[in-house]
């Protein structure tokens, strides 16, 4: 029997190919490591579940290939992530480059309450670096998204980037949980002429229950 | 109703749309045959190889493992929403209250010892401490602050819409309710059925399709737990409590006559044919409840099956489909007052998946006094228009050219409604007082029998003139309204007397009102009052004893003048009378002044404008209290 959870959170990891996002997952969900590139299939996903404030997350992450003959099914599942983690390689300047590229794709084809994040991999090979961790903040902050370097390798901050992007989206749950339902008193005397809001904003869903 | 004839076909130029879920065909045609589609998302990657490898077997049968073991996941998730689904309904099924004197949960009656009343904040309604919750710490209530008190039902309701992830995708996700695995054997050989039918798909992909489908992604609704739940609901509690409920198994026989009464004689002839084949077979009934708790937009809806292949396109029946479409419309003025909708369709024979995308409306009627509106569209696939299964947009506000851009999917749509049914789109304003008004555009589905996508650009329609028409059934008030917490209507009618020099108003009725007293019936009387007024005049109807639709037929009189209008509104509040305490709340509206919009402005203003005549309108009650 499965374990019991309070949510499920659909979450994607995209990016060039070889940036290291199997390697990513694989440290995350059976933290291990394995130096043999062996490019994934279209799509795979692993299941996590983790413990948040009190309530259990189970995670399901999908993993895409990088190539392009699998990009008609790799974004077929960005409309159902909840989060998305673009990766690319410090020690790979193109894939870096292409981050803007995958930030398009996101916006074409994912929902637009999408929780982004970026991720430079491989942060151990200081040696090979080609790309600054301040370019990577930087660019972070062109699209106002949250920045981690990680190393799947070395087990840098794998742990931290996973549960920062889902307290993100568990953050955004509850503020679209108080934006839905009554706001609170004071809300209302701003508006004291007008009557008090139809609490059936998103209720009005419950008529599919 | 509009023809489809000058729809642009799908054939024809891939460069004017990316429907969305061409990818989704795009993929299945890839994994058949190898073939790609170029997109234009893919344009970004300047590396982007022009030719593409197509998968090999072994690529494809990965893949595929990767889906089935993503369904197995889908279907615990499934169950899991069923289960708190479930819970839910047990919960509003046996809600006891009736009006503010009670708990709405346990039917306590509040008394001067009794227990402490509180007010929830979702619903309004009220309950006792017990069947209450504090949101500020999620521990049951102390003294301590008063307005953040939630009644259990809708503290579930919001941990629904939490755990189900419906706030992230905007709609409740399928859901498999406990205890309907006796449906799936029924499905199954439904689909087996299917699949003689289909001689131009391969083995393996007769496999495939078999795998997806017997993977149990349909959520099926039990019936008899249904039926238990209409008798127990019909007068439990409050009737619009029921109203998901009860109707999903009843007909909306109201709602065609409805339609009917709006001069659609062109249409009459569908809604017999339709209404039929309603009594045709069980099975049909089983299609209609399954696709009950099917309102979702999951990304592994999609399956592997091919569009319709070529060979069918040419069949002579769908040729003759195509000649019987009916062209008679197709010559006749278009009407674009109303604005225009723009919209793709696609229909997913093997997987009996309709895809609907909204991409925009444009000339919307303007509903506020601004000038704007703030739109949303309600799908739905009419006749036998069934509560859950229709789906809205989100709202766009303040525009009358709204780009919506949203997917929405209805599910088990067989190919016998493509012939019989009619998706109904529904533009609405979404506003605080009740939603409105903004017309509609009905589209026969029959046009994609012959071809798989469809891209609309068509007129709303404006059926509905002045609301006037019949009684509003609850049926067609919960269809329409969409509001759990409905609180009916009351038709008014206006005239300002130039002779009189007044504001003649008569309350002609009321209907669906809340049942507030023991008996299941209320004991409504009306009140009216202008504001700003300096003789700050109330008027009263009388009281209709033990009636939720009660008939006034009263006049009163507001002495003012034409110029003053434009600044005063007219309070209407319903009250239900009690002896001894005070008139509990029914339900109010506010014509004209700021606080007025769309239908309840136009009353107002037509009421100015024309004076001397009487205008006579329908308009929802809200539960607003309006001081
Ligand atoms: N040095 C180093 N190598 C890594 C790291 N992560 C992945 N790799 C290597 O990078 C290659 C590609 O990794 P993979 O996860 O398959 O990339 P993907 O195509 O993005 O899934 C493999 O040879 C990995 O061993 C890392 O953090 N440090
Ligand atoms: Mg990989
Ligand atoms: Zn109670
Ligand atoms: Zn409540």
């Amino acid at each position: 029997m499965a374990k019991t959870y309070d949510y499920l959170f659909k979450l994607l990891l995209i990016g060039d190919s070889g940036v290291g996002k199997t390697c990513v997952l694989f440290r995350f969900s059976e933290d291990a490591f394995n130096t043999t590139f062996i490019s994934t299939i279209g799509i795979d996903f692993k299941i996590r579940t983790i413990d948040l404030d009190g309530k259990k997350i189970k995670l399901q992450i999908w993993d895409t290939a990088g190539q392009e003959r699998f990009r008609t099914i790799t974004t077929a599942y960005y409309r159902g992530a909840m989060g998305i983690m673009l990766v690319y390689d410090i020690t790979n300047e193109k894939s870096f480059e292409n981050i803007k590229n995958w930030i398009r794709n996101i916006e074409e084809n994912a929902s637009a309450d999408v929780e982004k994040m970026l991720l430079g991999n491989k942060c151990e090979l200081e040696e090979k670096r080609q790309v600054s961790r301040e370019r990577g903040e930087q660019l972070a902050i062109e699209y106002g998204i949250k920045f981690i370097e990680t190393s799947a390798k070395a087990s840098i901050r794998v742990e931290e980037a996973f549960f920062t992007l889902a307290r993100d989206i568990k953050t955004k749950m509850e503020k679209k949980l108080k934006e839905a339902s009554n706001p609170p008193k004071g809300g209302h005397q701003l508006r004291a002429s007008e009557p008090q809001k139809k609490p059936t904003s998103w209720l009005s869903r419950c008529t599919l229950l | 109703m509009v023809d489809l004839g000058s729809s642009s076909s799908s054939s024809g130029s891939p460069n004017r749309f990316v429907c969305p879920n061409d990818r989704q065909l795009a993929l299945r045609a890839k994994l058949r045959t190898g073939w790609s589609v170029k997109t234009d998302s893919l344009s970004g990657f300047s590396s982007a190889p022009t030719v593409n490898e197509p998968l090999a077997e072994q690529e494809q049968r990965a893949i595929v493992q990767v889906i089935q073991r993503a369904e197995k996941i889908d279907v615990t998730e499934q169950e899991r929403v069923g289960k708190l689904v479930d819970r839910l309904e047990h919960m509003r099924r046996n809600a006891l209250g009736r009006g503010p004197n009670q708990c709405l949960l346990c039917g306590e009656n509040f008394r001067l010892l009794g227990p402490q009343r509180i007010r929830c904040i979702d619903c309004l309604r009220w309950a006792c401490q017990k069947c209450a919750i504090d949101t500020n710490n999620a521990k049951n209530i102390s003294t301590a602050s008063r307005e953040h008190y939630l009644c259990m039902i809708c503290a579930e309701t919001r941990e629904i819409w939490k755990k189900s992830g419906a706030w992230f995708f905007k709609s409740m996700p399928k859901y498999i309710l406990p205890g309907d695995s006796k449906f799936k054997r029924n499905k199954s050989m439904r689909m087996s059925r299917k699949y003689r039918d289909e001689d131009s798909s391969s083995d393996e992909d007769r496999k495939w399709n078999r795998q997806r489908r017997n993977s149990g992604t349909e959520s099926t609704f039990d019936i008899t737990d249904q039926e238990s739940c209409n008798n127990s609901m019909t007068y439990n509690f409050s009737r619009q409590q029921s109203c998901s409920d009860s109707q999903l198994s009843k007909e909306l026989e109201p709602l065609r006559n409805y339609m009917g009464s709006m001069n659609l004689t062109s249409e009459s002839k569908n809604w017999e044919e339709s209404s039929s084949g309603d009594n045709k077979a069980d099975i049909d009934s089983l299609e209609a409840s399954r696709r009950e708790s099917m309102a979702s937009k999951s990304v592994t809806d999609w399956t592997w099956s091919d569009s319709r292949s070529l060979d069918e396109k040419l069949s002579p029946s769908t040729c003759s489909v195509k000649s019987s479409g009916g062209t008679s419309d197709s010559k006749q003025m278009v009407d674009t007052s109303m604005g225009i909708i723009e919209l793709s369709l696609n229909y997913d024979q093997l997987s009996s998946i309709l895809h609907c995308t909204v991409y925009r409306a444009k000339n919307l009627i303007p509903m506020d006094i601004g000038g704007l509106s703030d739109p949303f569209c309600k799908l739905n696939i009419l006749p036998n228009a069934k509560v859950s299964t229709r789906l809205r947009t989100k709202t766009v506000h303040k525009t009358r050219n709204p780009e919506f851009n949203e997917n929405l999917t209805f599910y088990d749509i067989t190919e016998d409604d493509l012939a019989k049914k009619s998706l109904h789109v529904l533009v609405v304003d979404d506003d605080k007082y009740g939603h409105d008004y903004m017309g509609e555009v009905r589209i026969k589905l029959a046009k994609l029998r012959v071809q798989n996508t469809i891209y609309l650009t068509v007129p709303l329609e404006n059926l509905r003139p002045e609301q006037k028409g019949p009684l509003p059934a609850p049926e067609l008030n919960q269809w329409f309204d969409f509001d759990l917490w409905s609180r009916g209507q009351i038709l008014l009618s206006l005239c300002y007397s130039t002779k009189k020099r007044a504001l003649l108003v008569t309350v002609v009725r009321c209907a669906n009102l809340l049942p507030m007293d023991n008996n299941g019936f209320s004991d409504p009387f009306v009140k009216l009052q202008l504001k700003p007024d300096p003789c700050h005049r109330k008027h009263k109807t009388s009281v209709k004893w033990k009636n939720l639709n009660p008939v006034f037929n009263e006049e009163f009189a507001f002495e003012t003048r034409p110029t003053e209008l434009y600044m005063q509104s007219l309070y209407i509040t319903v009250f239900d009378k009690d002896y001894g305490k005070s008139n509990d709340y029914l339900g109010g509206l506010i014509l004209g002044g700021s606080g007025s919009k769309g239908q309840r402005l136009k009353h107002w203003l037509d009421m100015i404008r024309y004076p001397d005549h009487r205008h006579e309108q329908w308009h929802n009650l809200t539960e607003d209290l309006l001081e």
